[in-house]
């Protein structure tokens, strides 16, 4: 049976135009970068390419053909016509394609960010379970323990200790990945851990907070196992606060993961982005920072449904 | 008596040391139906806890309960899971709080049978709300909590409480979230699906129209305990008439809202628990703790 | 890389009465420890380095990565350099920076939030927007694609973490100054004529602040944190100054050999965080009652 979404179908149209009209506001934003950025674009672009002291000349023609002499408003139109149709400009550094560069190391960044989220909940899941079973006792004292270190400790220093502890210690793994699931674990690891910590305190918090309620008291006075009540009643109700963490975590993963590449060498988009930062490669950066906002924004939008579908009071029309 | 609720010199003590139970004797024949009255804070709520299993870790509990010959309080986690829903059932307080809302209505209605690990199928559902004269239980059980109304949800939960037939039903306020016509057509509807029943409410008047006993609650302690009528027509101990007169009558007055505080739960028992706020207490009630004698437990009244 | 856990709203009423909350705070465990362990760092990034006799930047070859001794308490680094010293200046340079970006993020927070409160429904509904889009966009994110417009270095990194930071800030600051046109000293001063500027000074402006300051605090761990990685990618602070990030990032390539380059800067990072993490739990209890045990007694 199809399951029937009351106001389904109009909550998505809805909320899809307000995922684009964030979208747009974000392109508008991420553009002004260009305007904004100290130096001339053209100069900087030549200078990319080789052309030590570029003339004038050079200079003029370059800026017609990436029409730098138009109006603001105009430059911004016709960007965002480019940016639609996938056209994200090439790079001022090698005249690389950066559509083409961002989308060949996609796959390593989603394979990393992919493991970590799954990594992270499987150690939150069971540690917040287990500490609202026993809340107060070890279990509980020694998992909020370790989340509170967890939560303190930025991912390159977990890096930095896994490669020192795994792979200099017990001399497990690489410090140089290629991108394959065999050496995912520990940049995976590494991002989990924060995650993992977060998330295991937040739904801690949420447990405990379901079992006050009566419903589960309701359970349990009819004969349900302790087990029950909280796997069965308390954690479906408490997922929908994780879930939107889950969602802000993947926020935080696209800018956290440059960070974790960055130390493993892992060949994806952060590594990529970084290197493209420090040499001020605007038109990479910028394409990365929409290639962001996009993921991000479906996210997002995903979070919001699947609430949706797991809470039918949040389907109610308000 | 053997087959009725009967309540032994029961203790409770929470983990802060307040005594939300100070030694509660009740008896309650099969089929009959008590209503255990008292302000908030008296320790109804806790008795009801108590019979259920459902106090939090580390609580003090002393004292027997047996119902029907199975011991509630001695027994140990699996063998209460087993009792509760079939032998005990119970009906909360907020319909709306005291059903998942994430399930719809049918579903919380099944755990009834989901939890005891049995299996069951619509149409059983369907029955069990038909039962307590739900129309088309098979459409509207697809319906979430929030999508009914209270009067209906409440004899949703009273259906599931009830769907394994138990021998005793513990409700505890269950009517406080209802509307007064909804009220009394819904503590009917309890009653009438209970063999024996113990209401645990703050609505004296409520309770005197439906149940058999009521059972005056007071400091942990239950001080006047005896047949509805002739409860409400002579009532004895100075607590209950304070009670009976904080009720508001058709051309009697103003009510006269009992004056002063309930007592400090934490502190030692020393003496009657009412007599600061009674107005015939007598030195004796501050140094013996009375015992209820022919349902009623005041040294002033009987010397 | 530290989420931050949204604090909720609260009514105006408390938020005038910041002391009320501050006493709670303290009152319990984790805020004691956490005051405790903030106040310990900020001492020894103040008086540390005026007590410490070594210059951070000096270099000495000739004693490059030794490992800790009486005379260099937490070893040197490939170029000689005391490594307490560089720990104690990098702190410096992080609160520093820490500072002036809070203090962006809370000005620009309180303008855009009484703005909106108070500038009318057209306004408000431009400045909610705004927020929304830049919410819409990752925060580490938009500080990257700032310091690759703009190119690395101390200003840079400042400008890009308000730029990041600001919104969720000015979307809390937002709903307390509603909160605060809604409480009738408020309502009262309006129906009094008084004109808004002058009610946003003297009503909303006051509360408001002591409790954005109170959040601004308790991010200063994950701002000191993301000043700490974007300088460890060589994005923010620049060699040679120190800075806990770069000092870590510096310590990449010889840890093999030199593990003890980890230790400073990891310790000091640790103690900060836990320290904001610690005061921000409690704060969350002290603002939320339903959360906090005081209130959640036995039926």
């Amino acid at each position: 049976m199809i399951r029937r979404i009351p106001g389904g179908g109009g909550w998505l149209s809805q909320a899809a135009v307000q995922a684009l009209v964030s979208l747009l506001g974000a392109s508008l934003l991420v553009w002004a970068l260009l305007p904004l950025a100290p130096g001339d674009p053209a100069r900087r672009i030549l200078e990319g390419q080789g052309i030590e002291d570029p003339t004038p000349a050079q200079i003029e023609g370059l800026r017609t053909e990436l029409r730098l002499d138009r109006s603001i408003p105009e430059q911004y139109v016709s960007w965002l016509g480019r940016a639609v149709r996938g056209d994200l400009s090439t790079s001022w550094t090698d005249g690389s394609d950066v559509r083409t560069e961002l989308l060949r190391r996609a796959p390593a960044t989603a394979l990393l960010a992919v493991t970590a989220i799954a990594l992270a909940l499987a150690i939150a899941v069971p540690a917040a379970l287990l500490a609202a079973r026993f809340p107060g006792r070890w279990p509980d004292t020694a998992t909020r323990g370790v989340a509170l270190l967890g939560s303190a400790v930025p991912s390159f220093v977990t890096s930095l200790l896994l490669l020192q502890v795994v792979v200099v210690g017990f001399g497990w793994g690489s410090t140089l990945t290629r991108g394959t699931i065999s050496d995912v674990w520990l940049p995976a690891a590494a991002l989990a851990f924060a995650l993992a910590a977060t998330w295991s305190r937040l739904l801690r918090a949420s447990l405990l907070e379901a079992l006050s309620q009566p419903y589960t008291a309701m359970v349990a006075a009819r004969g349900a196992s302790r087990t029950r009540v909280l796997v069965r009643h308390a954690l479906p109700n408490a997922s929908v606060p994780l879930l939107h963490a889950v969602g802000l975590g993947v926020g935080a993963l696209l800018g956290g993961a440059a960070i974790v590449e960055t130390v493993f060498t892992w060949p994806g988009v952060g590594r990529y982005v970084v290197s493209a930062v420090q040499r001020r490669d605007l038109p990479v950066v910028q394409g990365f920072a929409m290639m962001a906002t996009l993921v991000y924004v479906t996210v997002s939008l995903s979070v919001d449904g699947l609430s949706r579908l797991i809470d039918p009071r949040l389907r109610a029309p308000a | 008596m053997d087959a009725g609720l009967q309540v032994r010199d029961l203790h409770v003590r929470y983990t802060d040391g307040t005594w939300a139970l100070r030694g509660v004797d009740l008896d309650i024949g099969a089929g009959a139906s008590v209503a255990v009255v008292g302000e908030s804070g008296s320790g109804k709520t806790s008795l009801l806890k108590a019979l259920l299993g459902l106090l939090p870790d580390g609580t003090e509990i002393t004292g027997r309960a047996t119902f029907a010959g199975h011991d509630l309080l001695a027994a140990t986690p699996p063998e209460r899971r087993r009792l509760l829903g079939s032998v005990v059932g119970y009906v909360g307080q907020d319909p709306y709080a005291s059903n998942n809302p994430l399930l719809n209505v049918g579903r919380n209605v099944a755990e009834s049978w989901r939890a005891k690990g049995l299996r069951v199928g619509a149409e059983r559902i369907a029955d069990t709300l038909q039962r307590l004269a739900i129309p088309e239980p098979r459409r509207t059980m697809q319906r979430h909590p929030h999508q009914w109304s209270g009067g209906m949800l409440q004899r949703g939960s009273i259906a599931a409480a009830t769907a394994l037939a138990p021998g005793l039903l513990l409700a505890d306020e269950p009517t406080s979230a209802l509307d007064a016509e909804l009220a009394d057509r819904c503590l009917d509807d309890l009653l009438s699906t209970a063999p024996t029943a113990l209401v645990v409410t703050h609505d004296l008047r409520l309770a005197a129209r439906h149940v058999d006993m009521i059972a005056v609650c007071y400091a942990g302690r239950l001080v006047e305990v005896g047949r509805r009528d002739a409860l409400l027509d002579r009532p004895q101990h100075p607590y209950t008439r304070a009670l009976l007169a904080a009720l508001p009558v058709r051309g009697g007055g103003l009510p006269r809202p009992l004056p002063g505080t309930p007592p400090d739960l934490r502190a030692p028992d020393s003496g009657c628990a009412f007599a600061a706020r009674c107005d015939c207490s007598v030195p004796a009630c501050r140094s013996r703790v009375p015992s209820l004698v022919d349902g009623v437990a005041c040294d002033a009244i009987a010397s | 890389m530290t989420i931050p856990l949204p604090l909720v709203a609260d009514t105006g009423a408390r938020a005038s009465r910041p002391a009320g909350w501050f006493e709670r705070v303290v009152s319990t465990t984790s805020g004691r420890v956490g005051a405790g362990l903030l106040v310990v760092v900020l001492f020894l990034v103040i008086v540390g380095p005026v007590l410490h006799e070594h210059d951070p930047a000096e270099v000495a070859f000739g004693r490059s990565l030794e490992s800790p001794s009486r005379e260099h308490l937490l070893g040197t680094d490939q170029y000689g350099r005391d490594q307490v010293a560089r720990l104690l200046d990098g702190g410096r340079r992080s609160l520093i920076a820490g500072g002036l970006v809070l203090g962006g993020v809370v000005t620009i927070s309180l303008v855009a939030g009484l703005a909106a409160g108070l500038g009318g429904r057209l306004l408000d509904a431009a400045i909610t927007r705004t927020i929304d889009v830049v919410l819409a966009i990752p925060s580490l994110v938009i500080a990257l694609a700032i310091v690759g417009a703009l190119g690395p270095g101390f200003w840079t990194l400042v400008v890009a973490l308000v730029v990041a930071q600001w919104a969720s800030m000015a979307r809390l600051a937002r709903s307390l100054v509603l909160a605060a046109v809604r409480r009738p000293d408020v309502l009262c001063a309006r129906l009094a004529g008084i004109p808004s500027w002058r009610i946003a000074l003297t009503h909303v402006l006051p509360g408001t602040i002591a409790q954005l300051l109170a959040v601004a605090t308790l991010e200063l761990g994950s701002v000191i944190v993301a000043i700490a990685g974007l300088s460890f990618l060589g994005l923010g602070v620049q060699p040679p100054q120190a800075e806990w990030g770069s000092m870590l990032s510096g310590a990449r390539g010889v840890f093999t050999i030199a593990p003890w380059l980890l230790a400073g800067p990891t310790a000091a990072l640790l103690m900060i965080v836990t320290a904001a993490n610690l005061l921000g739990d409690s704060l969350r209890d002290a603002l939320d009652p339903s959360t906090s045990t005081i209130s959640r007694g036995t039926p």
